[in-house]
């Protein structure tokens, strides 16, 4: 099992992608919050929850791009046939995809990660030079909706690998991953509100996972932890999908 | 030594391999043969089950490739070059599979040397031709020392040095006591390179034994006579009961049903000048398509 993490993290690191999409997850939010902090008219009376409440917003993108570098580490491989020479060698395939879970994970917790620790230090920083002051302790429970934040970066990289799996194309992928939390949650909320059946709704895993993190954890179905546990779960079963299918079918 | 017995594979209503059983025996190069489509691919994607055959069983020794913990150190294959990253260079390509059984770098540096691409390792494969893709391919079915070597086409895309080099290469893995499974449409360089064929059909065996008795088998052997007296030549053969038919060169005979001793005595007791006489024989290319004419998927229409 750690010759094949080793492998996966190989495989991750020798591709220029990952790193692109890694960088771009940590820029976005920071951009974003340098020019709220930067910019804003008030920056005294700007409290540690504000700062928070943006970075959250901004972090929308990054955990999209984590996603997308998870789904890619799966449907690549598809895509250029290097699967074969990855079963070829491991022929016991549930250790390949439990080892590229493994590295999405930790590619996905370390780039959100990096990406609050920085926006943090830098936008405090900037309202701190601008005679405003931000501290965890402004907000209730911010250290928890910044932890959401890293968790639902595990989200977003496990409906990526289960995503890869079962879909095999990095366009269709990557389209698909993109448009769950925009369109295809949004929808079933539509329709679920036409049949007067809104009891549903709570219970969309991504609408859910991204909720939790403005709302210090708590969703309207869940309280903390379960408000992300339970997208994990959601993505975890598409990952053991994946892999039933994809034992189960030629490479 | 690999055992396949009784594989089959089927793909909705077409039946790619068909109850085929044969041996692969160690110290020999064993050809691979078979027109397109017959399932020569689909069957080696089975023996590393890639695909799931519907039956039968392949081993590898007395074990199965699912066994192997670390399969590269027991079989090392080739399937299609293409089968990597263009974006990755070729020495991590073969890095992200060294590290995958346990492999260290150095073993790396040393296959990408004994493929010649040491130079070019560190350059990403979209700059590759397919000659180098090939030879980087063949660096990683060697990549753990293996006993078992199956290559799919190994010699496509490479030039003439690259298609020596890749026949003495199998030849020494061969005399090294490896089991070499190789399938390849150069019937040329198959009989140049294999001891032993296995040659499909439609999914089926149709033959497995040496070279030489394949093409004993399946060709004809004739005497090629030419003279400025051919018109005297051929009655006088004729005579015997034997076919003669004349080619393009000028002069020249094709004997059917005597040897060259029996075409020479005629010649020189009837006073004919011979100027040439030579016994002919069908390639390893004739006897293939002799003996695979009625399971040939895909043919060329005639020409017009």
């Amino acid at each position: 099992m750690i010759s094949n993490l080793r492998s996966e993290w190989l495989k991750v690191r020798t591709l220029r992608v990952h790193l692109l999409l890694a960088v771009l997850a940590v820029l976005l939010p920071l951009a974003v919050t340098g020019l709220f902090t930067g910019l804003a008219s008030e920056p005294e009376s700007i409290g540690g929850d504000d700062l928070v409440a943006v970075m959250g917003a901004a972090m929308a993108i990054s955990l999209m791009l984590v996603g997308v570098s998870a789904l890619l580490a799966v449907s690549a491989e598809y895509g250029y046939n290097t699967v074969r020479v990855t079963y070829a060698a491991t022929p016991r395939r549930w250790k390949v995809v439990v080892a590229k879970l493994v590295v999405n994970s930790f590619v996905a917790t370390v780039t959100i990660g990096i990406a609050i620790a920085v926006t943090w230090v830098v936008g405090s920083t900037i309202l701190s030079q601008r005679d405003g002051e931000v501290a965890l302790a402004d907000g209730e429970d911010l250290g928890i909706t910044l932890a959401a934040m890293v968790i639902v970066g595990l989200v977003f990289a496990w409906f990526g690998t289960g995503l890869g799996l079962l879909i095999r194309n990095s366009a269709m992928g990557v389209t698909l991953l993109v448009l769950w939390p925009l369109l295809l949650e949004n929808i079933i909320t539509l329709v679920a509100s036409l049949a007067d059946f809104d009891q549903i709704v709570r219970w969309l895993p991504l609408q859910m996972a991204i909720g939790a993190m403005s709302t210090a954890g708590s969703t309207d179905a869940f309280a903390w932890p379960w408000s992300v546990l339970w997208p994990l779960a959601f993505g975890g079963a598409l990952v053991a999908i994946g892999l039933f299918v994809d034992s189960r079918r030629d490479a | 030594m690999i055992e396949i017995r009784g594989l089959t594979k089927r793909f909705g209503p077409v039946l790619a391999v068909n109850d085929l059983s044969f041996s692969v025996q160690p110290g020999k190069v064993t050809g691979f043969l078979g027109p397109n489509g017959s399932g020569k691919s689909t069957s080696m994607r089975c023996m590393v089950r890639l695909d799931r055959a519907d039956k039968g069983s392949v081993t590898f020794g007395s074990k199965t490739y699912g066994d192997f913990g670390y399969p590269l150190h027991e079989v090392g294959t080739l399937l299609d070059a293409g089968n990597v990253h263009p974006g990755r260079s070729g020495r991590n390509h073969l890095r992200t599979i060294a590290a995958s059984n346990g492999i260290g770098t150095a073993r790396v540096d040393e296959v990408l040397g004994i493929v010649g691409l040491s130079d070019v390792g560190g350059r990403k494969v979209k700059a590759y031709s397919l000659g180098m893709k090939q030879r980087l391919g063949l660096a990683g079915a060697l990549l753990g020392d293996p006993a078992v070597v199956m290559l799919d086409e190994p010699a496509n895309g490479l030039d003439p040095e690259g298609i020596r080099w890749i026949r003495d290469t199998l030849k020494g893995l061969a005399a090294d006591g490896r089991t070499v499974l190789v399938s390849s449409h150069l019937l040329s360089e198959m009989a140049l390179m294999a001891n032993e064929l296995v040659v499909i059909g439609k999914g089926q065996l149709i033959e497995q034994c040496s070279v030489a008795d394949f093409v004993g088998r399946h060709s004809a052997t004739w005497v090629e006579v030419r003279s400025p007296q051919s018109d005297q030549l051929a009655p006088l053969l004729r005579e015997r009961g034997t076919a003669v038919t004349q080619t393009e060169a000028a002069g020249g005979l094709r004997v059917d049903g005597l040897d060259a001793a029996t075409v020479g005595e005629i010649a020189a007791a009837a006073g004919v000048v011979l100027h040439e006489l030579t016994t002919r024989a069908d390639t390893l290319e004739d006897a293939f398509l002799a003996a695979t004419a009625s399971t040939q998927e895909y043919r060329s229409g005639g020409a017009s």
